[in-house]
């Protein structure tokens, strides 16, 4: 099974931001970004732990390069004038009830640009548009208030909350609050 | 995956209520307890269709035979006074494999005497004592009332609504109701 139509390789968000497949990174700028913001990052992500190596990174993008356009889930690094500053991924394509989930990170020292929010209304609107979906999930540890503005300055509803549903680097449980905008809700 | 201890075949529920494997069912008997409940199952669940058929009833226990003991999914006949009555499956998930998610159905005939409640509460015992699941869920139409009502006699806590997620009998998203319950709190309520 392949995700038709096939992903595109570079998705251009607007003059100052652009989506690259996140396995065309170099795994050394992958690793170097992590390791700059582990504190930053472990808070709310299991696996920005210490350990995070170099020979992790090359085996997931490996992994995913050679599952490209059949994995039914897939990520992008973010580049914000030209320079790499996170990452946005969408699983759920072929979804049975064509809902997809989004979820993303971003440098501490990138923040505050609007990057994010509209990085994620790019991959919504191809989602909406060029896969059919019916809805967009996000969800977000409750203490997290950056990564929850973005849905809410994008209009989705919350839905509640899934406990213990995510571990953070240190190893505790977090809760999420899950957020959703439906196709019929989007404004375009 | 591998720390996860796979669920028993059996499982007593009380004097008269058992659950053990739904392949050792006859498919005939399956379909024709889905059968006699086919628009009624349809409102909420995907597998009853219009055209739901004996072969689909074949093919479900083949499938489940297949993944039986392989710590993805079980699915268990529900056996009340020796009769089939329904089903009830577990299904793990979650970042960490410690989450669950649990499932049943009941004929009418058998609705109404607390049966599927009783199963509920066995599974709980089973996942919480025996698998060390931290997390135990179940999700049910909105509108199903009967079926929220287990989740919440049985002290689930209603955690949010996912919306246009479950694909009914006739091709129709409904809205789901989430409910959890974690093991700190089972062990409060079982004190």
């Amino acid at each position: 099974m392949s995700i038709e139509p096939p992903l595109p390789t570079e998705i251009q968000v607007d003059d100052e931001i652009s989506l690259r497949r996140m396995f065309d990174t170099p795994a050394e700028e992958v690793h170097a970004l992590v390791h700059r913001n582990m504190e930053h990052l472990g808070r709310f992500l299991g696996w920005a732990t210490p350990d995070y190596g170099l020979e992790g990174v090359r085996e997931f993008q490996r992994n995913k390069r050679a599952k490209w356009s059949k994995s039914e889930e897939q990520g992008y690094s973010i580049y914000f004038k030209d320079e790499y500053v996170g990452a946005i991924g969408m699983r759920g394509f072929d979804s049975p009830v064509q809902a997809a989930s989004i979820g993303y990170w971003l440098s501490e020292h990138a923040q505050g640009s609007g990057v994010m929010t509209r990085s994620v209304a790019a991959l919504i609107k191809l989602g909406f548009e060029a896969y059919d979906l019916n809805q967009v999930i996000i969800k977000a540890a409750p203490e997290n208030i950056r990564s929850r503005a973005i849905p809410e300055r994008l209009g989705f509803t919350a839905t509640g909350a899934e406990r213990q549903m995510a571990k953070n680097a240190k190893g505790e449980y977090l809760d999420l609050v899950t957020y959703s905008l439906l196709k019929s809700e989007w404004a375009g | 995956m591998s720390d996860w201890p796979v669920p028993p075949d059996e499982m007593v529920v009380d004097d008269e209520t058992r659950l053990r494997p739904v392949f050792e069912s006859p498919p005939e008997q399956m379909y024709s307890l889905i059968d006699a409940n086919r628009s009624r199952l349809g409102r909420y669940l995907q597998f009853a269709t219009p055209e739901y058929s004996l072969e689909d009833a074949r093919e479900y226990a083949r499938q489940c035979r297949d993944k039986w003991g392989r710590q993805g999914e079980q699915s268990y006949a529900i056996i009340h006074g020796g009769q089939l009555a329904g089903t009830i499956g577990i299904l793990r998930f979650g970042s960490d494999n410690r989450a669950v998610e649990i499932g049943y159905w009941i004929g009418v005939e058998f609705e109404g005497r607390g049966i599927v409640t009783a199963c509920v509460e066995k599974m709980l015992e089973m996942c919480f004592d025996r698998l060390a699941v931290n997390q135990v869920n179940i999700g049910a139409a909105v509108d199903n009332r009967r079926s929220r009502a287990v989740a919440e006699r049985a002290g689930f806590r209603l955690d949010g609504v996912t919306r246009q997620w479950l694909v009914n009998g006739s091709g129709g998203l409904d809205d789901m109701a989430r409910y959890s319950m974690l093991r700190n709190e089972w062990l409060e309520l079982r004190r």
